[in-house]
């Protein structure tokens, strides 16, 4: 219902024929108007003729005539009534009848005026007596009797009556016609760029017209409607108040099509972004911003003062050379004039080289941004047209950073497959492990010679081993790859050193290497706290594994604003002959003869782990005390409470 | 320990063997299946006692196997997997397994650990059908009668000192809960406590050595590294 409504008030059809009835109730009203203004001498307050500013004007008219007649003796053109006037021994009239004794029987248009007495008929207005006690200051009639004609007076009142009608209903008609009109252009204004298709803005190619060029031509409209409505309704009459008519009204139409338009743009929100100014404060705007010359910081500039300060001398030149032609040859006109079109040539030729300037620096810009999109890793594609001399230099630069995308994204699909692999040969390799501990165990049940039940138990061992081997290389290949989500949590490292130094309590005392805790109180950071726990399990059974006998390891927890340090320092049992990047490789183990318990992946499990909290591994080795520092993110100092947690 | 049926699956015929052999050693009866469709057919023709099932078979998977089995029966199962991830073993006990062991297995903590539930499930009752005794705090296998104050793992009444007994006694009357080693001392020694992280510790470690089957790999009693201790709610 509501799109139906919508289809029939924004179609086309229904629009156009808004327009037409605009159109056409402003030429009924102007039309109106016209005829109006022919009958500007009635008014809605005088219904009565007698009381009409016409018939003052005709009683006037008559009695300037009279005047006339007692200057000249005559009167000329038609005339319709008789007059008597006597001033002195002179008498003028046009008449045979007896006028003083039809004055002094009265009647509806009969006049007789004398130095002591004024007749008039009943009902004269105010306005034309008044006119009549003025005679004496401008006549020297001693009697003036004006008796109008009887047959013409009525024709005029019937047709004064007639007019008095017609302004009426114009009084009435034109409040209709311009609420008419008002509704019809409140309707277009409400329809402008709709269509019932769909909800989007329509613009016309005049709506992409810069705004302050509508704004004018409207404001120039308004002003030429405003002045042809006043000549027309100040002094012409009959076909030249058409032809004005006809002017206004296409001024009108024109003015409301334009009003549209801007309403258009108004809808559309465009008014101030098409507009000259705006592009104006736009082009100021970039200047401050630098951004012309943002490339040219060394390129462009330096092109740009060389190309002014030439500029600049060459005009120097040419008013130099004025001056010259001036005081040793007087002044010439035409040399002068040679002079002043050198310069501006000058002048001409310094904003060609600018503007070319400015264009190549855009080419060079559009090149920068090219290079730092691809040094941020965005797509990159050539810019630059195929006329620019940099156009070539774009396309090199897009196929580097492709063959750079290239090979990082196969780099990425190798890590991808590795762990893949990994993953793969791990489940592999448990498999046929799981049979083997299995029957290993069965075998060990029964009952063997001495010697079987020793090479059992051998197998038993390494077959274990190999089991953690193959689980922490898993644990590794996981954690490097990224893959997982670690949850950070604020935890108290602090707290974490004594549990697993109770925790690992009985080991620590096998290997009879006593471990010296320096430790504040707390120490919050933020961490996972399984991977935390086999971060600290795995350095501490490192140390443990290779200190020299009768050592200590020295383990040191140090709080500091923004991160918190913990260092472990052993010394080693032998000699490490390896660098500190080489004892995080995968694989590398501090003792490259030496065959210990352990899959060797201890540091490099503990490094990633300690790299997805977002913290970092480092070992130093200095002669033989070998030290793992471990730096954590810190938490802030109070971390929420045990119970609000646990809640 | 009377004699169980105990159904064994895994598309492994070598690994069915092995954990066969060991189970019927400690005088069980064995029923052998390859995969998951294969077990499901036994169980419908068959009372199994136990089931130790494979994750990773071909036909159907373990996880989906479960979860056929938990629609009917509450006998319990074990998962065992060569994946050895926290998600994966969560993934299998939230569907009703329950316990998950990872492969390659240690032979004496299967045992231990089927024996666990075989004692559970015959002698108790399924864990959700164990009925409330009055004054007993129960706790997956744990159980701890207040009143006598002993504490039984899977039915099986284990010596606790004093201290031990007032440690496990206030973690499990707030499962779940974390305390900090100074929070727990305060509580069951009545003293202020400042580093005496080691001693709860040494205490936690003895407790765990006897109501876990593995000690290093615990069920019910847990470290929160950095945090503290807590007992799990199961």
């Amino acid at each position: 219902m509501v799109t139906k409504w919508k289809k029939f008030s924004r179609s086309p059809v229904l629009k156009f024929l808004a327009f037409v009835l605009t159109a056409l109730v402003a030429l009924a009203g102007l039309g109106m108007t016209v005829r109006r203004i022919d009958l500007s001498d009635v008014y809605t307050t005088q219904p009565q003729f007698t009381d009409s500013t016409r018939y003052t004007n005709l009683v006037a008219s008559a009695l300037n005539d009279c005047a006339v007649v007692t200057q000249e003796g005559r009167v000329y053109g038609e005339i319709h009534y008789e007059y008597l006037i006597r001033a002195g021994e002179d008498v003028w009239t046009n008449s045979d009848r007896d006028l003083e004794q039809i004055a002094r029987a009265g009647g509806d248009w009969v006049y007789r005026y004398t130095e002591n007495e004024l007749i008039v008929p009943d009902g004269t207005s105010e306005e034309t007596r008044r006119m009549w006690y003025g005679i004496s200051s401008w006549s020297n009639a001693d009697e003036l009797i004006l008796v109008m004609d009887e047959d013409y007076m009525q024709q005029m009142e019937e047709e004064y009556d007639r007019d008095y009608a017609f302004v009426q209903q114009w009084q009435q008609s034109f409040w209709f016609v311009m609420a008419a009109i008002g509704l019809l252009v409140v309707y277009l204004l409400a329809v402008a760029g709709r269509t019932g298709q769909d909800n989007e803005l329509h613009l016309l190619f005049v709506d992409r017209w810069p705004t302050e060029i509508l704004l004018g031509v409207e404001a120039i409209l308004a002003v030429l409607l405003m002045m042809a409505l006043l000549v027309t309704s100040d002094s012409l009459r009959g076909d030249q108040a058409y032809a004005l008519m006809a002017i206004d009204l296409a001024i009108g139409l024109v003015g409301l099509a334009l009003l549209l338009s801007l309403a258009r743009k108004a809808k559309a929100g465009r008014l101030w972004a098409d507009s000259i100014l705006h592009h104006i404060c736009r082009g100021i705007a970039w200047l401050c911003r630098g951004e012309t010359w943002r490339v040219s910081g060394r390129v462009g500039r330096q092109a740009v003062s060389r190309i002014l300060w030439t500029g600049m001398s060459c005009m120097t030149l040419c008013v130099l050379l004025c001056l010259f032609l001036y005081v040793f040859f007087g002044a010439r006109l035409l040399i002068l004039a040679t002079a002043l079109l050198l310069g501006m040539v000058c002048v001409a030729g310094m904003l060609y080289l600018l503007v070319m300037q400015a264009r190549d620096g855009r080419a060079l810009d559009a090149l920068t941004d090219q290079v730092e999109a691809a040094a941020s890793g965005q797509e990159t594609r050539p810019t630059l047209p195929e006329e620019s001399p940099l156009h070539k230099t774009s396309l090199q630069i897009a196929r580097l950073d492709e063959g750079v995308k290239q090979s990082l994204a196969s780099a990425l699909k190798s890590e991808r497959m590795k762990v893949e692999l990994i993953t793969n040969v791990s489940h592999d390799l448990k498999t046929p492990l799981t049979s083997i501990i299995g029957y290993l165990d069965l075998l060990e049940k029964q009952d063997l010679p001495a010697e079987a039940a020793d090479y059992v138990k051998i197998l038993r061992r390494k077959s274990e081993r190999l089991s953690h081997t193959v689980n922490d290389l898993f644990t590794l290949s996981k954690a490097t790859s990224g893959e997982e989500t670690v949850i950070l949590e604020p935890l108290d490292l602090v707290m974490a050193v004594h549990q697993t130094l109770a925790d690992m309590g009985d080991a620590v005392e096998k290997a009879g290497i006593p471990v010296r805790p320096t430790l504040p109180e707390s120490a919050w950071v933020f961490a996972e706290n399984r991977r935390l726990y086999r971060v600290l399990q795995n350095i501490l059974d490192n140390a443990l594994r290779y200190s020299l006998q009768g050592t200590r390891i020295y383990l040191e927890v140090e709080s500091r604003p923004d991160q918190v340090c913990l260092s472990l320092t052993n010394t080693a049992g032998y000699e490490m002959d390896f660098t500190e990047e080489e004892i995080l490789q995968r694989f590398v183990r501090g003792d490259k003869a030496r065959t210990t318990e352990g899959s060797g992946l201890g540091l490099s499990i503990a490094e990633s782990f300690m790299n997805s909290f977002g913290g970092r591994l480092k070992v130093s080795i200095r002669g033989d005390a070998f030290t793992v520092t471990l730096s954590f993110a810190a938490a802030p100092a109070n971390p929420p409470d045990l119970q609000e947690k646990n809640a | 320990m009377e004699q169980a049926t105990i159904l064994v699956v895994d598309d492994d015929r070598e690994i069915v063997g092995a954990i066969a052999k060991l189970l019927e050693l400690d005088g069980h009866r064995v029923l052998r299946a390859y995969d998951g469709l294969e077990a499901l057919e036994i169980l419908h023709e068959q009372t199994v006692h136990l089931i130790i099932l494979d994750v990773m078979m071909p036909r159907m998977d373990g996880l989906s196997a479960t979860m056929q089995v938990r629609r009917e029966k509450n006998v319990p199962i074990l998962l065992l997997s060569a994946k050895t991830e926290d998600a994966d073993k969560i993934a299998g006990l939230s569907i009703g397994a329950d316990d998950y062991m990872t492969k390659p297995y240690n032979p004496m903590e299967l045992a231990a650990r089927v024996k666990a539930l075989l004692r559970r499930y015959m002698t108790l009752g399924t864990v959700a059908g164990a009925p409330a005794r009055p004054g007993v705090i129960q706790l997956g296998g744990l159980a701890l009668d207040t009143q006598a104050k002993i504490l039984e793992v899977d039915g099986e009444p284990v010596r606790l000192t004093a201290t031990e007994y007032r440690i496990v006694q206030f973690l499990m009357e707030n499962p779940g809960h974390v305390f900090s080693a100074s929070e727990i001392y305060e509580h069951v020694w009545n003293e202020p406590g400042f580093g005496v992280e080691n001693t709860v510790m040494v205490h936690i470690r003895r407790i765990r050595e006897k109501i876990e089957i593995d000690p290093k790999n615990p069920n019910y009693l847990k470290v929160v590294w950095g945090l503290g201790y807590k007992m799990e709610k199961i």
